[in-house]
């Protein structure tokens, strides 16, 4: 290993130790052991390949069909003059706040009620749609961030260079849009790849679901990890695809100073329908979950009323864990983030991409790594707090490492730079300077972990310390027959949709807020002609992060 | 004190690093575990003794307390602890939805005093892993004779049997299937619905003990062009009320619960069929109680699972809980009835020794090669 040099050697070291602490549990993959010859003898049995084809299949389809939904929203909102794009982009991302497995359970359920000869739901194509519903927002969001970024003036020199509506699209957006379409990808098919619950109430065999069934059903946990590799070395595949896409270009950049917000495109008279059109997505994605849900509250009523001093200590459990994981993985993913967007080399890239390999392993694994290795290691602090939201940091580090990098960016290198060049210290560099560029970028990601701890069950239900509970757990314990019982799972899944929607409400106002203030700024730069209108310290709050997402060197 | 530890464990994970390389690893770890610490220590548990108090209890009742790992129903586990913690003061750390992976991965700190599993292959498992101390011989006396493990290894302490449901509006009573053979008649195809379940495996692996691996390989071949596979027992309920499907291979509690959703059996659709004499398709399948043998609480825990199998003691709750407590199982104390169900000793069950379903992997790898197993 070459030994990094002066100015990010602390940090180097930082991160690769962040990094092989979030491989650790990998290494349980290896110690309890594995062999070959497990994965060679499951391949014996004919579902077993079905099973790996359908895997492939499934992950293709939920990625065309979220890059479909994900990119077609954030184009509805940025560029387009549909009615009330902000109220849009709320429920554009509200499908967040619903755990998948509830998902999947309450289509389920609506198609049942609603539909009992049909099996629409359960067909490949309908669980794909399921999947996908719950899962675009991960697209979405950084592809809106991308897309209202982009400098209409680059669009404008298309244009006029080259005629036709969609080659300033195709030649400026496009390629702006490619690293954060990657992003939102990558977390989509890891998600695919390690999913169960949902995969199971949806009626479709995968590699997940198959190494889930040798562990649960079979009791054969040596097939189970054997599995896992082969699992891990898919999400292998899918890091390397996933870097391809987001690509090498970097957007040079016109004019410095304000630059003003995209163009939309004037839509007139379809602006309604393509509301109307929009609205049916997070209804889809979000209907049958609320549907099912106050169905349930309604036909509660009457039978025994739910402990209030229980939903009382889960809400605050799964507040509390939620908030320690996103705090904790903010501090680890600070290094590596930093890393690797200030000494972008193999080797930071490497750990980069290394804390995203345990995000692509089923939960329930590792859970069990942790189990194993807290019991053995920390044999006091299992069964604490402490190693539950060890897990959630392990699990979701990936969330905040992606959301840093893209506000790291758009606090440019050269401003550290300009920053030094006039005598501050580093540390002051980054806290006057760098830290509130790249806020809206850190916050991001320790909202998404929280979003994601709070809704995280596998893992929860492994380490929860002892008569303990979380609002996940909760509705789980309420299960009956391997079937959530809307009556009785009601008042749980209500809190965990509207604890939700507080995360989410934060970040599209987070995201919306740093690119507005960037709109303030185009009137005085019309004013001024497009030139710097400002004293550059000052403007930088106006940037616009369409570079954080452009630059991929 | 906590932190340090885990500093030093995690930079012996990080390896032998010289110097100033060593001491940047402990600090980013030193960093990571007190923060995690601090903030975790906001959110301890609800109530009840924090982990690892278990180790330190005494035979004396009052200040005992036993680690249930469970996989069974959370409400049932927790209605039958609380009653024993009222009766003697003995008190319960509570692991749902446990796994054996869980406790072969804790290794030797495993912390289970106690496992109560919901189907017998758990149970069987984990005394074929040679986990479980012997259950008292008196305790294995209170339940009713082939429901334990035969070696003495677990307690049966409730019981689900197999049934079919059907829905009258798309098939009469009188035209049901006599035997579960039966169902893979060519005039049922595409009629009946089933899951890949434990129970189902239990069933296989049953059939291949009793009847041969080619009877066996018929009725599975039957099964897979006749039947719908719903994927999950909750599933076959669910879309045979819907009438989705005339019948339903599943185990008995599910239509319970979701006649006490409802409100009452009266306001579901779907019955409950069960074979009108001895057949597989009425199989009963044991939930089993063992202690473990790293348990350091051994007085104790015989203790509970003698009350827990006695007639006046775990089995006249679970006889009596309502059904989403009990979810509808049987008690196995000869005499002792459920409320809801019934009397277990109604139900024509072939009878066969329950460890014989310890080893289910034959029926797993037939299962396998057919196509019709789980995941």
């Amino acid at each position: 290993m070459p030994r990094p040099t002066r100015p990010g050697s602390v940090t180097a070291w930082l991160a690769v130790a962040v990094a092989v602490a979030s491989l650790v549990p990998l290494l349980y993959l290896f110690l309890s052991g594995t062999s070959l010859s497990d994965i060679r003898a499951q391949f014996d049995y004919p579902s077993t390949s079905a099973a790996v084809v359908q895997t492939l299949v499934l992950t293709a389809l939920i990625a065309a069909v979220t890059t479909v939904l994900g990119v077609g929203a954030a184009v509805v909102v940025t560029r387009t003059t549909v009615p009330a794009p902000r109220l849009l982009t709320v429920l554009f991302t509200v499908p967040l706040a619903v755990p998948g497995f509830v998902s999947a359970y309450a289509t389920y359920s609506a198609e049942l009620v609603f539909a009992p000869q049909s099996s629409v739901v359960t067909s490949l194509v309908g669980a794909a749609v399921v999947m996908s519903l719950t899962l675009y927002p991960y697209v979405f969001l950084p592809c809106l961030i991308a897309l209202r970024g982009v400098d209409p003036a680059l669009e404008e020199v298309v244009s006029s260079l080259r005629p036709g509506r969609l080659s300033a699209f195709r030649t400026v957006s496009l390629p702006a849009l490619r690293p954060a379409l990657a992003a939102g990808l990558l977390i989509v098919t890891l998600h695919v790849l390690a999913e169960y619950g949902a995969m199971v109430q949806l009626g479709r065999s995968t590699l997940t679901t198959k190494i889930m069934a040798e562990m649960l059903d079979y009791g054969d946990y040596q097939s189970a990890r054997s599995l896992s590799l082969l699992l891990a070395g898919l999400s292998v595949l899918v890091l390397l695809s996933t870097r391809w896409l987001s690509g090498r270009s970097v957007i040079a950049e016109v004019a410095r100073g304000g630059s003003r917000p995209p163009r939309r495109s004037t839509v007139g008279a379809w602006r309604w329908t393509i509301l109307l059109v929009s609205l049916v997505v997070p209804l889809l994605a979000v209907g049958p979950t609320v549907l099912m849900t106050v169905r349930g509250l309604l036909a509660g009523q009457g039978a025994v009323a739910p402990d209030w001093s229980q939903v009382g200590a889960a809400l605050s459990n799964t507040v509390g864990y939620a908030l320690a994981a996103a705090l904790v993985a903010t501090f680890c993913a600070l290094p590596v983030s930093w890393w690797v967007t200030r000494h972008p080399q193999p080797l930071s890239h490497l750990t980069e991409r290394a804390v995203w390999l345990a995000h692509a392993i089923p939960s329930a694994i590792l859970a069990l790594a942790l189990v194993f290795l807290a019991t053995r290691l920390v044999p006091s602090l299992y069964k604490t707090p402490a190693v539950l939201v060890a897990g959630y940091v392990i699990l979701f580090l990936p969330l905040a490492v992606a959301n840093q990098r893209v506000g790291l960016q758009s606090a440019r290198r050269s401003y550290d730079e300009v920053a030094s060049s006039l005598g501050a210290r580093p540390a002051r560099t980054f806290a006057r300077v760098t830290l509130p560029l790249a806020a809206p970028g850190f916050a991001a990601g320790a909202i998404l972990v929280a979003l994601d701890a709070s809704k995280e069950l596998t893992t929860t239900l492994m380490l929860l310390p002892f008569n303990s509970s979380t609002l996940s757990s909760k509705l789980w314990a309420t299960t009956n027959g391997e079937s959530l019982d809307f009556t009785a799972a009601a008042p749980y899944a209500a809190l965990l949709v509207l604890l939700g929607i507080l995360p989410v409400y934060l970040l599209v106002r987070g995201t919306l807020a740093a690119t507005a203030s960037a709109r303030s700024s185009i009137k005085t730069g019309r004013l001024n002609g497009g030139g710097p209108l400002e004293p550059a310290g000052a403007s930088l709050d106006g940037e616009p992060r369409r570079l954080a997402l452009t630059a991929h060197p | 004190m906590t932190a340090t530890r885990t500093t030093s464990l995690l930079t012996r994970l990080v390896g032998r690093a010289p110097g100033r390389r060593r001491l940047m690893a402990r600090a980013t770890v030193a960093i990571v575990s007190t923060s995690a610490l601090a903030l975790a220590a906001g959110c301890g548990s609800d109530a009840g003794p924090a982990a690892g108090a278990s180790g330190s209890s005494g035979s004396n009742g009052a200040q005992t307390t036993l680690t249930v790992y469970t996989d069974q129903h959370a409400e049932l586990v927790e209605g039958l602890t609380k009653a024993y913690t009222a009766a003697t003061g003995v008190r319960f750390n509570i692991q749902n939805d446990a796994t054996v992976g869980q406790i072969q991965a804790e290794g030797s700190a495993a912390k289970a005093d106690v496992f109560l599993s919901e189907d017998p292959g758990p149970a069987a498992q984990l005394g074929a892993a040679g986990l479980f101390a012997s259950v008292d011989p008196a305790t294995l006396a209170q339940v009713a004779p082939g429901l334990s493990s035969g070696k003495g290894l677990w307690v049966a302490y409730a019981a689900r049997t197999r049934v079919l449901y059907y829905n009258p509006t798309k098939i009469a009573e009188s035209a049901l299937p006599k035997t579960l053979a039966d169902i893979v008649a060519p005039r049922y195809q595409g009629m009946f619905a089933w899951a890949p379940s434990g129970a189902f495996v239990a069933t296989t692996q049953y059939l291949l003990n009793t009847q041969g691996v080619a009877a066996t390989t018929t009725f599975l071949e039957g099964v897979k062009a006749n039947g719908v596979n719903e994927q999950k027992n909750g599933n076959v309920r669910d879309t045979v009320e819907a009438g989705k499907h005339a019948m339903g291979l599943s185990n008995h509690y599910y239509w319970w619960v979701l006649a006490s959703q409802k409100g009452g059996p009266d306001q579901l659709t779907s019955k409950i069929y069960h074979f009108p004499s001895i057949d597989p398709g009425n199989l009963i399948l044991s939930s089993g109680a063992g202690v473990l043998k790293s348990s350091q609480n051994q007085p104790a825990a015989q203790k509970f699972l003698a009350w827990l199998t006695a007639k006046d003691g775990g089995q006249k709750l679970i006889a009596n809980a309502p059904a989403d407590v009990s979810e509808a199982q049987y008690p196995v104390a000869p005499g002792v009835a459920s409320s809801v169900s019934g009397d277990l000793s109604e139900i024509k069950s072939p009878t066969f020794d329950m460890d014989s379903l310890a080893d289910s992997q034959q029926a797993e790898n037939l299962l396998k090669q057919l196509g019709l197993s789980k995941g």
